[in-house]
């Protein structure tokens, strides 16, 4: 058994019991990890109509049969759940260290059912598990929460997946942290987790994830090293949001709620300006020599940028700083990626770099998804704007594009639901449907979930992204086979790995005899049991669909008409094996796929 | 002849030459176009990018005046 120990553990906090499932290899040969655990644990677990944050949901955090092992891309980790947000199939990836190190603490996943009837965070040491109080840790930031637990355990190497106060505050995009600067963030799983009174799951792990083929492996690890500069060059210097200023020519650059194509002010806010300005370094996931992910440094005050540039970099990094002394930016939290510069910042006529970086910190430690966080501010912003939405709903407080320390301001009233931050706490599908007036009009939500920052009038490779991904307007193209099967396993969708890599990869971990075909066939199936688990909840083709936003042209793209889009539906749910009409997986898929006993929970 | 100044974007970047960084000079025949560019620097026609000139959206057949800016950019991320 290699890259995978048969060992799921399951955690009860109503009763406080924990079980060990073994479920075998053909278990992991088929559903592979991530959302193919997920989904198959959602439709044998959930109840039909669950309340989402009820204790009838579960929540499953699914490293894949690759997580762990020594290759750039194997720090991945997805958790699901029955999402508040949508009311359906929610999942969100993470990278980081915290999915390698629970492979390394000998599990291949862990599904926590129930609710507790107080704060408590699991802490898994090796084989050991244990559920320990949380009170003194319930309304902390998460950088104060690793910090605590780390000490109270007495070991620097444990990691820590966690929620923040949005979490506890139920805060339906709330996210899971990891290692302080990666989250889970989309589809509400922090606001699940915080249903269940679960702070924090602590691990520490001494085993090394065993490979079928070790230099079989390590010469894959190798290849990338080596061709770092023709690879992966932009994502070691930069990161995400190099990009900025070739979708803003080109008028496809999310700008004022999806209004605009291009802003003039894109260059002061891309990932060349976080490089030029703040960034003091780059950090890594687990075993990843890519190393793409940004480190910020803001001080208020030059002496303080310039000490801390002499102590704490030597010399090696300057450290920013805010020429209007507002905002010190901690480096705990990370830096901002592409989808958070434009969500807190393009999207919402922003140019402002020093206050977009405190307010992607702030989501870091509060807990939120920034994609989210920064669709529902610009939906109401909109509505602000068209006084749809006036001070008297809003408590005085003014909603407006281009107002950077206002959203400052609103990031933590959402956090902790205050004044018009409560109605924004529920996403803005909600929010609309609570205030009506028309403000649907201005929703850029696709099953509830708002859509990440690529235009899909710009972008067509999005259309079946946004339309068709089981979690909603989600950007990650997990309709695809590629995607579709790097979530499952548990490989970085950043690697430019090709598909015989990615096979290779797969067989030096595991050892199995895999082909190109069974791939295909194990994305198919996660997509399909996602799919089965909608379907039951009550979701159907009418919620395949764009919303009214994106059938309006931009200045450099034509709107996306409803024919367009029934094309793109259609298509997909014949070649995924669907009923081309309803999108219901067809008793000849869910027999090929080998899903009867998952379909038989999805009726 | 041409000289014009490349800015190279993202991804794109890998087209730098080895250990260089910033914008680059480059020169050209007098009347080249963006294309001709492109096969100086070694970006193939297939290559997927976006380019502008002097701040336009540029097509391969754009003419080069001396002395313009070019950017090549990659419209693709994720993040």
């Amino acid at each position: 058994m290699n890259g995978y120990w048969n060992k799921i553990l399951h955690v009860n906090l109503s009763d406080r019991t924990t079980r060990v499932e073994e479920p075998g290899d053909r278990f992991f040969r088929r559903y592979a990890g991530g959302r193919g655990f997920i989904a198959h644990y959602l439709l044998k677990h959930v109840p039909k109509g669950a309340d989402p944050l009820g204790p009838d949901n579960i929540l499953v955090f699914a490293p894949g049969v690759i997580t762990g092992a020594p290759v750039p891309g194997a720090g991945r980790h997805s958790v699901g759940a029955k999402s508040p947000l949508t009311g359906g199939f929610g999942e969100s990836e993470s990278g980081g260290y915290w999915g390698a190190e629970l492979k390394r603490a000998g599990w291949d996943a862990i599904v926590v059912h129930g609710v507790s009837q107080a704060p408590v965070y699991l802490w898994i040491n090796d084989g050991a598990v244990e559920l320990r109080d949380a009170a003194h840790l319930w309304g902390r930031v998460t950088g104060d929460v690793e910090a605590a637990i780390l000490a109270e355990l007495g070991d620097p190497r444990i990691r820590v997946a966690q929620i923040g106060p949005a979490g506890e505050n139920l805060v339906r995009f709330a996210c899971i942290a990891n290692d302080l600067n990666e989250v889970a963030g989309r589809t509400g799983m922090g606001a699940v987790m915080g249903s269940k009174r679960l702070k924090a799951i602590a691990v520490r792990g001494r085993s090394a994830v065993k490979l079928a083929d070790q230099p079989g492996l390590l010469a894959i690890a190798k290849w990338v090293s080596s061709t770092m500069d023709e690879k992966h060059r932009s994502f070691h210097e930069f990161g995400t949001g190099a990009a900025m200023q070739g979708k803003s020519l080109e008028g496809g650059m999310p700008v004022l709620n999806y209004r605009l194509g291009a802003s003039d002010t894109v260059a002061r806010v891309d990932a060349i300006a976080v490089r030029d300005q703040v960034r003091v370094k780059m950090t890594s996931c687990y075993s990843c020599s890519v190393r793409c992910k940004k480190v910020i440094h803001i001080e208020q005050k030059e002496e303080a940028a310039r000490e801390a540039s002499e102590t704490i970099y030597k010399g090696r990094a300057k450290v920013g700083v805010d020429p209007l002394g507002r905002y010190r930016v901690d480096p705990r939290y990370g830096g901002p990626e592409y989808e958070s510069l434009a969500a807190l910042g393009v999207n919402l006529g922003l140019d402002d770099l020093i206050a977009i970086c405190k307010s992607n910190e702030m989501c870091n430690y509060l807990g939120m998804d920034t994609v989210s966080l920064g669709a529902t501010l610009a939906w109401a912003m909109e509505c602000f704007e068209k006084g749809v939405l006036t001070l008297d709903d809003t408590g005085g407080v003014p909603l407006s594009f281009h107002d950077a320390d206002g959203v400052v301001k609103l990031v933590e009233m959402i956090a902790y639901r205050r004044g018009v931050g409560d109605l924004l706490a529920e996403g803005s599908r909600a929010a609309a449907r609570r205030i009506g007036r028309g403000s649907e009009a201005f929703l850029t939500t696709v099953k509830g979930l708002e859509m990440a920052m690529h235009d899909p009038r710009h972008m067509p490779i999005m259309r079946a992204s946004y339309l068709l991904a089981p979690t909603g307007g989600d950007h990650m193209r997990q309709t695809g086979n590629r995607n579709g099967l790097r979530n499952q396993v548990g490989l970085c969708h950043f690697l430019a790995y090709d598909d015989d890599q990615t096979l290779a990869i797969l067989k030096t971990v595991t050892g199995w005899d895999v082909t190109p075909e069974e791939l295909v066939t194990t994305a198919h199936r996660g997509l399909t049991l996602a799919r089965l688990f909608n379907l039951r909840e009550g979701f159907g083709r009418a919620d395949d669909r764009l919303p009214a936003r994106f059938s309006d042209p931009l200045p450099k793209h034509a709107g996306l008409t409803r024919e367009l889009q029934d094309t793109i539906v259609t298509d997909y749910y014949v070649e995924q094996g669907w009923d081309g009409g309803t999108g219901v997986p067809t008793a000849e898929t869910i027999c090929a796929l080998e899903l009867e006993e998952d379909a038989a929970h999805a009726g | 002849m041409t000289t014009v100044t490349v800015t190279f974007f993202a991804d794109l970047r890998r087209f730098l030459p080895r250990g260089a960084d910033g914008p680059q000079r480059y020169t050209v025949r007098e009347g080249a176009t963006l294309a001709d560019l492109l096969a100086a620097i070694g970006v193939g026609p297939d290559a997927e990018l976006t380019a502008a000139v002097d701040g336009e959206l540029a097509r391969p057949d754009t003419p080069l005046r001396d002395g313009a800016d070019v950017m090549l950019l990659s419209p693709m991320e994720g993040g």
